[in-house]
């Protein structure tokens, strides 16, 4: 007994319909802080990266845009996240011994903008006090009691000298080019032409007193700088005992102002040090001060360029009252200097300098002791971003380098500061094909970030996810001060969710598609207005989005419509039928039937896929046809040899084919072709083959359906028209209302087949056949007239080869 | 003691260098202020190579260091340049004052060709840079009657010029110049003020060793008689 046919799918198999009643029920729930709806799996992974305390288990959520990822993680950020470690304000301050190389603190909350701002006090405050001592009359009388007696002494050392040099007739004179002694003769210089008159002895005696009177004078004139050096000495400690009065009791202040942290003490006892030893820096900003009517009024002194070197740079200032919040930062611009901090420099009289209060800040600074969320994408496209992170994860610190530097830009001055510690947890959010390079090219990733969220596209289709993205989505629209959503529009966005997913079993969990035809749905209800967004503004966003995007589809079916594409839909052909494909263009998908013609003739075995000859056919399509032939080869003629030549095109098309979902329809052509009974034209047909003859699922069923439905439609429905899908592609159906509306009407039919057997028989109408016990195909089947043709084209075959050979012999047959 | 403050006709600044005329122009300002005086530049070109005694004579620089003589030639060139850029300081000051001004160039002994151009009612300022770097007080030498009231309104001018103080100096013998020299030889000073008038200074040599000793410029009030003396000595 024959198989059954299948038969016309029901309306109802044919597009899920959410009921309006379940979601009444759950509208008067308490709409709780939305949680994600099928989300386990990535929501336990987060939960776990957040609280394990092992610094190498950062995060990465992957999964589809659109799925509710960072959204996910902000909210369990912010209502399950603890500090990972004491929170810490962080400043850099001058190094005084080393100044490239600044100094990294760490104070207790609330202590780096209290510390700044103490520190301007005290350099404003010892910027008067300072110059004032120095100015006062016990100052002034030291200073000049140090110069006069050093002044002193230089001159009696040379009044010395002159009083003995003048004991011995020996005289000092001064020239432009320096001193020099002259012997002299009744008070007067002994000139060079009166020397030379001299008896030798005298001569000698002379020579004798200037040589050693030059010696002296060279030591007298030569201890001059040894004793400058030591009046130097005295005013500067002189100096330094002044200044020590003003900046101990200062700086004695501001430690009472401050806590007494070991870090905070060291800093200010460097600071107390410093100023003593420079209090020039005071003088000198005292004498540059403005001479306007309000000069003490104007006069910051701690912004002067002088007083930078006791300034703080505050990296990272908390309230503190913060101890118990962690820090948590977004950063979307994560570049190298935003990541990691970054050294400016200004220009001086055409040099670029820095110094530590030019040291800014990056977002591992910000997010120190919490949580840093990153895209994952964006780190990656960033120079040296990614390397930085790695680098500040793996060794605990930040690090701040010059990215100038690092590629060795250019040469400037630059700075070395202290790395400050880090415990951050980082969060990437990037989509799978990102994480499955990482995993398979970044030696390091897998090492520092062992925790994947794995963010699901779709959740399973029920009453509880129902209830559950109709919650989600009711909160979506409070939040965004939508207005409310009926429950017949919340049941029609619901189901554009299943159509989303492409499964009717399913419910995608890609939120923006939903929200973004929410938010167009409820423009049109404000322009009504209405009070609440209505089915049909659903109904109407869902079209007008389509519309936008359907441009080329138009455009397409205009073409056909017009018959430049030439597409059959009524009528009966050999070796032609309607194939189905699908096109993406932008983010919009359309199917459109293309007709794939299939010529067959006695030859050598092959069977030609023209695409694939001229390079238009990709891998997968060629794949389909190769497993037609296998079908062929294992089905039909098994002991004779397989002489078919065979060809098989997409007509009229001109773009690449891919995928092997027309090879059921390929393999139709092809039997219809060999068998010569012709093929239905007014329906189309969709399916993968394999090489048992089995129909196997497809992608864009949806599409295709409607695809050629509106060809159908706009050629008027003869209510004998159809497609035919896959018998796996049944729970995938999620059609449009003009489609079910035309099935319900009995003016379109949607057929499932499980093989292609059935396949055949309800596209050529005459029985497929299977094979009886005797061996052959049933007698007027369609397997029985392809088996017979190819018996036939061996035969042929065998004859001619025959022929040839005795051609070759020289005998007769 | 003289009366109050006379007309003066010149200052004459006298130097063996640049950098002595310019320490004398620091302290002159101030003076020329006050006094109504047309600034005279003399450059005198030391004949240093004529004092140079044997081959193991030198000179000795300021920080020590022993240096051979120079020649003549070079000594004349050096005054040339100085007398030129001492040109250009003169007229500058002399137009801010909007007086004129006088410069020149010649050879010999700085004291004896500074005294044979100065007039009676002159100042004369022999200049010469301070050893020192730091600021000392204005030296006023005051005789046995005490100083002119002539030479303590020059000092207190001098002074206020270089925003200093003056010290009068009273030597214990009075009336011995070497007591005074020596008195001027131990202090370090900014400028040394004496007037002539005033005693006990009467020679050009006394002049030349109370220079000498104060390693610093020298403003001398009477300096006109010591060239009227020479002249009458002549004469008898």
């Amino acid at each position: 007994m024959a198989p059954e046919l299948p038969s016309t799918l029901a309306v109802e198999q044919l597009r899920k319909r959410c009921d309006p009643a379940l979601l009444a029920r759950v509208r008067s729930e308490p709409l709780a802080e939305a949680a994600l709806v099928g989300q386990d799996r990535g929501l336990t992974a987060l939960r776990l990266s957040i609280g394990i305390r092992h610094n190498d288990f950062n995060l990465f959520v992957l999964g589809p845009q659109g799925t509710g990822r960072r959204t996910a993680v902000e909210t369990v950020l912010r209502t399950h996240a603890s500090p990972r470690a004491p929170s810490e304000d962080w400043v850099y301050v001058n190094n005084f011994d080393e100044p490239h190389k600044p100094i990294a603190m760490g104070l207790p909350l609330g202590k780096a903008e209290l510390l700044r701002d103490e520190m301007a006090r005290v350099v404003d405050d010892l910027a008067s006090e300072i110059p004032a001592l120095f100015d006062s009359e016990e100052y002034q009388t030291q200073r000049r009691a140090i110069d006069e007696e050093f002044g002193e002494l230089q001159e009696k050392a040379m009044a010395d000298f002159t009083s003995r040099a003048r004991t011995e007739d020996i005289a000092l004179i001064r020239t432009p080019m320096g001193f020099m002694v002259a012997a002299m003769r009744d008070g007067k210089v002994i000139k060079t032409d009166e020397f030379d008159k001299l008896p030798e002895g005298e001569q000698a005696v002379i020579e004798e007193k200037i040589a050693r009177f030059q010696g002296e004078l060279t030591e007298v004139l030569s201890n001059a700088p040894k004793l400058e050096r030591e009046h130097r000495l005295r005013i500067e400690a002189l100096n330094a005992e002044m200044a020590g009065r003003a900046v101990s009791a200062r700086i004695d202040e501001a430690r009472n102002a401050l806590d007494d942290t070991p870090e905070l003490v060291g800093f200010l006892t460097r600071v107390h040090d410093d100023m003593i030893e420079n209090p020039e820096l005071f003088l000198r900003a005292a004498a540059q001060k403005p001479n306007g009517p309000f000069p003490e009024a104007l006069g910051k002194a701690h912004l002067e360029p002088l007083f930078r070197r006791y300034m703080v740079n505050v990296m990272v200032a908390h309230p503190a009252e913060a101890q118990e919040t962690p820090p948590i930062v977004f950063e979307d611009l994560p570049t190298f200097d935003r990541l990691a901090g970054r050294i400016e420099h200004i220009s001086q009289m055409g040099s670029l300098v820095t110094d530590f209060t030019l040291i800014r800040p990056g977002a591992l600074h910000r997010a120190n002791g919490g949580y840093l969320v990153l895209d994952a994408r964006r780190v990656l496209s960033e120079p040296y971003a990614w390397d930085a992170l790695k680098r500040s994860i793996k060794e605990r610190s930040i690090a701040i380098t010059s990215l100038a530097d690092r590629i060795s830009l250019f040469s400037t001055t630059s700075l070395e500061p202290d790395p400050i510690p880090l415990d951050l947890r980082v969060v990437l959010i990037g989509d799978r094909l990102l994480h499955e390079l990482l995993v398979m090219v970044d030696p390091d990733f897998q090492e520092l970030f062992k925790v994947q969220a794995d963010f699901e596209e779709s959740v399973t289709r029920s009453d509880d996810s129902l209830a559950d993205m109709a919650r989600l989505l009711r909160h979506y629209a409070e939040k965004e001060d939508l207005l409310p959503l009926s429950d017949e529009a919340l049941a029609r966005l619901l189901d554009e969710a299943t159509r989303l997913a492409e499964d009717a079993a399913k419910l995608s969990l890609r939120l923006s598609p939903l929200t973004d035809i929410l938010r167009e749905a409820e423009h049109y209800a404000r322009a009504e207005p209405v009070e609440k967004v209505r089915r049909e503004d659903i109904d109407r966003a869902v079209s007008e989005r389509d519309r936008r995007a359907s441009r080329v589809r138009d455009r397409v079916l205009e073409t056909i419509a017009r018959r430049t594409i030439l597409i059959d839909t009524e009528g009966r052909k050999v070796g032609q039928i309607n194939g189905l494909s699908v096109h993406e263009l932008g983010g919009f998908r359309f199917g459109r039937p293309s007709r794939i013609s299939a010529r067959v003739r006695m030859g050598t075995g092959k069977l030609i896929d023209i695409e694939r000859e001229v390079e238009l056919g990709g891998p997968l399509h060629s794949k389909g046809v190769m497993i037609l032939a296998g079908y062929l080869t294992a089905t039909y003629a098994l002991d004779v040899p397989f002489s078919l030549h065979a060809s098989l095109v997409f007509e009229q098309s001109y773009g690449g084919i891919e995928g092997d979902s027309a090879s059921c329809a390929e393999l139709v052509a092809l039997l219809s072709a060999l068998s010569e009974q012709a093929i239905r034209q007014n329906m189309a047909i969709t399916g993968s083959v394999n090489q048992l003859g089995e129909v196997q699922a497809i992608g864009g069923v949806n599409e295709k359906i409607e695809g050629f439905f509106d060809i159908c439609a706009e050629r008027d429905l003869t209510g004998e028209q159809g497609v035919i899908i896959p018998a796996a592609n049944v729970e995938h159906l999620m059609l449009r209302e003009r489609v079910t509306d035309a099935v319900a009407s009995g003016r379109f039919q949607v057929i499932p087949i499980a093989t292609v057997d059935q396949g055949i028989e309800l596209m050529t109408g005459v029985p497929a056949g299977r094979r009886e016990e005797d061996g052959n195909f049933t007698h007027g089947s369609v397997n029985a007239l392809v088996e017979a043709r190819l018996e036939a084209f061996a035969n042929a075959r065998k004859a001619f080869a025959a022929r040839d050979a005795l051609a070759g012999t020289g005998d007769q047959p | 003691m003289t009366n109050s403050v006379i007309q003066m006709r010149n200052l004459v600044i006298a130097a063996e260098s640049l950098g002595g005329a310019e320490a004398a122009l620091a302290c002159c300002r101030a003076i020329l202020e006050v006094f109504r005086a047309r600034p005279t530049g003399l450059i005198i070109e030391p004949d240093a190579a004529a004092l140079q005694i044997g081959p193991g004579h030198r000179l000795v620089s300021s920080s020590g260091a022993l240096i051979a003589f120079p020649s003549q030639n070079r000594l004349r060139r050096i005054a040339k340049a100085d007398a030129d850029q001492f040109r250009r300081r003169l007229s500058s000051v002399a137009s801010e004052m909007k007086t004129d001004w006088a410069c020149e160039l010649k050879t010999g002994e700085l004291v004896s060709a500074a005294c044979a151009k100065i007039g009676e009612a002159d100042i004369l300022v022999l200049g010469q840079r301070p050893m020192q770097a730091r600021r000392g007080k204005v030296l006023l030498l005051e005789a046995e009657g005490g100083a002119s009231e002539a030479s303590h309104s020059l000092a207190q001018t001098m002074a206020r010029g270089v925003s200093t103080a003056v010290l009068p100096l009273r030597a214990e013998r009075q009336t011995e110049p070497a007591a005074l020299v020596d008195l001027v030889d131990r202090h370090y000073a900014s400028a040394v003020v004496v007037d002539l008038g005033d005693g006990p200074f009467r020679s050009e040599d006394d002049l030349r060793q109370l220079f000498a000793a104060a390693r610093c410029p020298l403003a001398v009030l009477g300096a006109g008689r010591l060239r009227h003396d020479k002249g009458e000595d002549a004469q008898e």
